[in-house]
């Protein structure tokens, strides 16, 4: 019944409730729309977060951070063993090593550029995040066999470097020895406009290592890994390192960077407050309407705890649909500013509306919703009975 | 034992220096089934006593009994109980809640006395019954008239069986047909079902037919006209 009260009060609260759904719905999306782009840059550098992937073996001391920048702080070593026994794990479906590398490329007689090399084994991974069918499947070159010197680019290295499907490229870790280095032919250019902005190339993972000296020790930056509930197992073959789940990437990235921890959490409680600033305005101008209501219902004896319970339901009301106001907002919104980062600097791709991100920003309005029903509550504590009454 | 008893009751107000006496001494007691009338000239303190009574609001001193036991010192939540279980209000302006309709206005003290759904759907119904009312139980108060609000008004204040029901002006804002309605239901609680009966009202309409008439002048007891 308090709940079918505070529903209709609510509702027919036109005006009061418009504006508050909408202000904790901009809030909220705001909220949402930071986290996603923060992690959507991270994750378009990378060219990395995709559904089929389900698990990252990250080094020891290493954070998410070093999915995207290429760091040679800390690297697992003896990759294409350890992706071996990743592989013999009954139920995951693929797996590979992942070296990340910011490279100089050029096609001959050109000025170098830079662009992102990832080295991968292909063929181990079914549905990569980039179809790499076109590289010869495994890694022969690792194996003793010919460096094939296949490259895959994406259509943003296409257009930056001016090559095509069938032509050739130099590629090299420092841009000054770019004409002595290794040559590459293009085997497919692949369109990356739903994961990333970045130019990229993607190459057999023994032939990046061996341009940036990464033969010796066999070393990756980490291993991706798809597969159903093999976390436990994952974890018992790297006891050292770290293991994450999909979700936990993402409770990871945020957890591990500061900067974006922090930022976000200046988000979440600007963002809080201004929810709760606006439930609370609206809650306490109705009830300064509605005083004489809450002062009869206190004299019919409905007790503080039913009047409390009245007020939180309308909070939490006004927040939940400004929370999922916010969620529409949101996606409103990425489409607004991905259209206009396209237009304006031609990038795609930059927010990732992550579960877990909507989820938050849900919960933040909740939150909001509950902190504010007590400035409601304590007003209407304050009504003098005899005095509304008359 | 007496229903109510009040014991040299005071409420005096601070204005700044000066001191408003409300209630200057009062002491009275209302026995079961009493029709009683309050009446006196305005400012004179009835509603202030009648708010005492009903424990809507407290004395500055004084004692107040309530079936023998005292009042005064109780808490919050057993006041509100009291209120809840013992005692219905019914006001001038009718105060309905206007987000509900009539059977939900009924209805809300039931579930907060935590009646069960089956029992308080038998009991809103009898009692719109009572005050004729039960083809209007899905109206929401705006869509009533002012008279058949005040008998809503008076199905709720009866939604608990209380031992009294207290009404300030019931009548007030209605015309004199629709007074009489109101007025003839009010009665008939009191004479049918025993309860107690308190009204504060200067209708001589009513005062003509209360069992007794407490007058009150400036805050003090006049000797009961009956
Ligand atoms: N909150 C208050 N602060 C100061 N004085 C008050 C307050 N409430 C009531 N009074 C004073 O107490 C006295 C009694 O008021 P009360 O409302 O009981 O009168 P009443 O007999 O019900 O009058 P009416 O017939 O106009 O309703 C009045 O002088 C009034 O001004
Ligand atoms: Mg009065």
């Amino acid at each position: 019944m308090y709940a079918k009260l505070a529903l209709r009060e609510v509702l027919e609260r036109r005006t009061g409730t418009a504006l508050a759904v909408l202000a904790i719905g901009i809030a909220t999306a705001s909220l949402i729309l930071l986290g996603s782009f923060s992690l959507g840059l991270r994750e378009g550098s990378a060219a990395l977060y995709d559904d089929t992937v389900d698990y990252w073996v990250l080094p020891e001391g290493g954070s998410a951070q070093d999915l995207i920048v290429n760091t040679e702080k800390t690297m697992l070593g003896s990759v294409h063993r350890s992706t071996g026994d990743i592989l013999s794990i009954p139920g995951v479906s693929g797996a590979t090593p992942v070296l990340n590398r910011v490279m100089y490329a050029s096609k001959a007689g050109s000025d170098p550029a830079s662009i992102f090399a990832i080295g991968i084994i292909p063929g181990n991974f079914s549905s990569a995040p980039f179809q790499v069918d076109a590289l010869t499947p495994g890694d022969p070159y690792y194996a003793g066999g010919d460096f094939t010197g296949e490259v895959i680019i994406n259509d943003v290295t296409s257009g930056l470097l001016g090559i095509d499907s069938g032509d050739y490229m130099n590629l090299n870790s420092s841009g000054a020895g770019i004409v002595s280095g290794r040559h590459f032919r293009v085997v497919k250019v692949i369109s990356t406009q739903e994961y990333s902005t970045t130019p990229v190339v993607v190459l057999h993972i023994s032939e990046l290592q061996e341009l940036t000296g990464n033969r010796q020790g066999d070393r990756a930056n980490y291993i991706v890994a798809s597969g159903k509930d093999v976390g436990g197992q994952l974890r018992s073959l790297f006891p050292g390192d770290t293991v994450l789940g999909s979700a936990g990437y993402v409770a990871y990235a945020f957890e591990k960077d500061r900067k974006l921890g922090a930022s976000g959490a200046a988000a979440a409680g600007v963002s809080l407050v201004i929810s709760a600033l606006f439930i609370s305005t609206v809650m306490i101008l109705s009830i300064s309407e509605r005083q004489k209501e809450i002062a009869v219902m206190r004299a019919m004896g409905i007790s503080r705890g039913s009047v409390a319970k009245m007020l939180l339901f309308e909070s939490l009301i006004l927040s939940l649909l400004g929370g999922f106001t916010g969620i529409l907002l949101s996606f409103l919104g990425r489409g607004l500013i991905e259209w206009g980062m396209y237009s304006l600097f031609g990038m795609r791709g930059v927010a990732s509306m992550h579960y877990l991100i909507l989820l938050f920003g849900l919960s933040v309005a909740v939150i909001a919703g509950m902190v504010s029903s007590i400035v409601p509550f304590i007003a209407a504590e304050r009504i003098r009975l005899p005095e509304v009454l008359g | 034992m007496h229903l109510l008893e009040l014991a040299g009751i005071c409420k005096t107000y601070r204005l700044g220096n000066t001191e408003i006496r409300a209630l200057d001494n009062i002491s009275l007691s209302i026995g079961e089934g009493e029709f009683v009338a309050i009446t006196g000239p305005s400012g004179s303190g009835k509603s202030t006593l009648m708010h005492i009574m009903g424990c809507v609001d407290t004395p500055t001193s004084g004692k107040q009994f309530f079936r023998g036991r005292d009042v005064s010192g109780l808490g919050s939540g057993a006041v509100s109980g009291l209120r809840l279980r013992q005692f219905g209000f019914v006001f001038q302006q009718f105060y309905l809640l206007g987000s509900l309709t009539a059977y939900e206005n009924v209805e809300l003290p039931m579930i907060e006395a935590g009646v069960g759904r089956r029992e308080r759907k038998r009991r809103v119904q009898e009692l719109l019954e009572a005050v004729g009312m039960s083809a209007r139980a899905k109206h929401r108060p705006g869509q009533l008239s002012g008279g058949e609000q005040q008998r809503v008004a008076i199905a709720r204040a009866l939604s608990n069986n209380p031992s009294v029901i207290f009404a300030d002006e019931p009548t007030g804002e209605l015309d004199s047909a629709a007074g009489r309605k109101v007025l003839d239901l009010l009665m008939d609680v009191n004479r049918r079902y025993g309860k107690t009966l308190v009204i504060v009202s200067h209708d001589p309409q009513v005062t003509s037919v209360a069992g007794r008439v407490i007058r009150l002048l400036d805050g003090r007891l006049s000797p009961d006209v009956r």
